[in-house]
């Protein structure tokens, strides 16, 4: 299932108090390193369930908020709007293999997070795309009106790890 | 005779042109620049993990969390401005809000 990019984009600047909008949401540029770190402070704290789920939320609210004022009803409008605003803030190129009620699969051919901590650092024996996991379980929230945490994530295969791609499979408990 | 190094670069408009930068990611979906990958993501997703993870760590390891915290800002600028220039933090919060809730980084 391949789905065209079919994303509006508003960007506004505020020169006065150095802010970004996109979309209308405050928005903020930051480096591989960055993520990274962020990402790394995660691991070590033991706490990446907890950045998953900040990016679940974050991004189920983003999604749905663009959901409602353009008017994207149908699941090739959703699909192609989410897909693309994953790549338009530089998070990476995603497909939906397939994506049901109650299950689904995500490839990830390129990945911010993967690429940025193999420039940092070099490959890891672990998946680290914990912003990309919660992503997907945001985005499928968003997809089908469901409350977070209706869905669940799990990275089968990593750009890190030194896989080709990137895959999540997408399940209900 | 006393020597006086002056240098040509404008360090105000480089800080003003960054900060007016608009982005979008190319066909793979990535954004790259000034040597490193950049994103654009809600402020709130990072504010709200910052903010989250200080308040459920253990009170021992706060200041060390808060450090690492403010430290990745401060490497994000460094190696954004090539290690050229120093990074200059200033948050998206309203004035009076943590350190370690940044939102927005200028170098």
């Amino acid at each position: 299932m391949s789905r065209p990019t079919q994303l509006k984009l508003d960007h506004k600047f505020d020169a006065d108090r150095m802010r970004h909008y996109l979309n209308g949401q405050l928005s903020v540029l930051h480096c591989h390193h960055y993520a990274s770190l962020y990402t790394q402070l995660a691991v070590d704290a033991k706490e990446t369930e907890l950045l998953a789920a900040v990016s679940e939320e974050t991004f189920a609210g983003v999604l749905t908020d663009y959901f409602d004022k353009n008017g994207a009803e149908s699941l090739d409008d959703r699909i192609g709007a989410a897909c693309g605003y994953f790549a338009a803030v530089g998070l990476g190129k995603m497909t939906v293999t397939y994506l049901g009620n109650d299950s689904g699969q995500i490839v990830l051919e390129e990945s911010h997070v993967d690429r940025g901590w193999m420039k940092k650092w070099g490959q890891f024996d672990a998946p680290v795309n914990h912003i990309g996991r919660g992503y997907i379980a945001g985005m499928f929230s968003a997809i089908w009106g469901k409350p977070v945490r209706t869905f669940k994530v799990r990275e089968t295969e990593s750009i890190v790890t030194g896989a080709e791609e990137s895959c999540f499979k997408v399940y209900k408990d | 005779m006393t020597t006086t190094m002056t240098t040509s670069i404008n360090r105000q408009k480089i800080i003003d042109d960054m900060s007016k930068i608009e982005v979008a990611g190319d066909e793979r979906g990535l954004i790259e620049g000034f040597n490193v990958f950049v994103q654009q993501l809600p402020a709130r997703f990072w504010n709200s993990f910052a903010d989250r993870l200080v308040n459920k760590v253990e009170p021992e390891v706060v200041e060390a969390t808060e450090y690492l915290l403010v430290n990745a800002a401060h490497e994000c600028g460094y190696h954004t401005g090539y290690g050229g220039l120093a990074p200059e933090i200033r948050s998206t919060s309203n004035e009076g809000f943590p350190e370690h809730m940044i939102g927005v980084l200028l170098i």
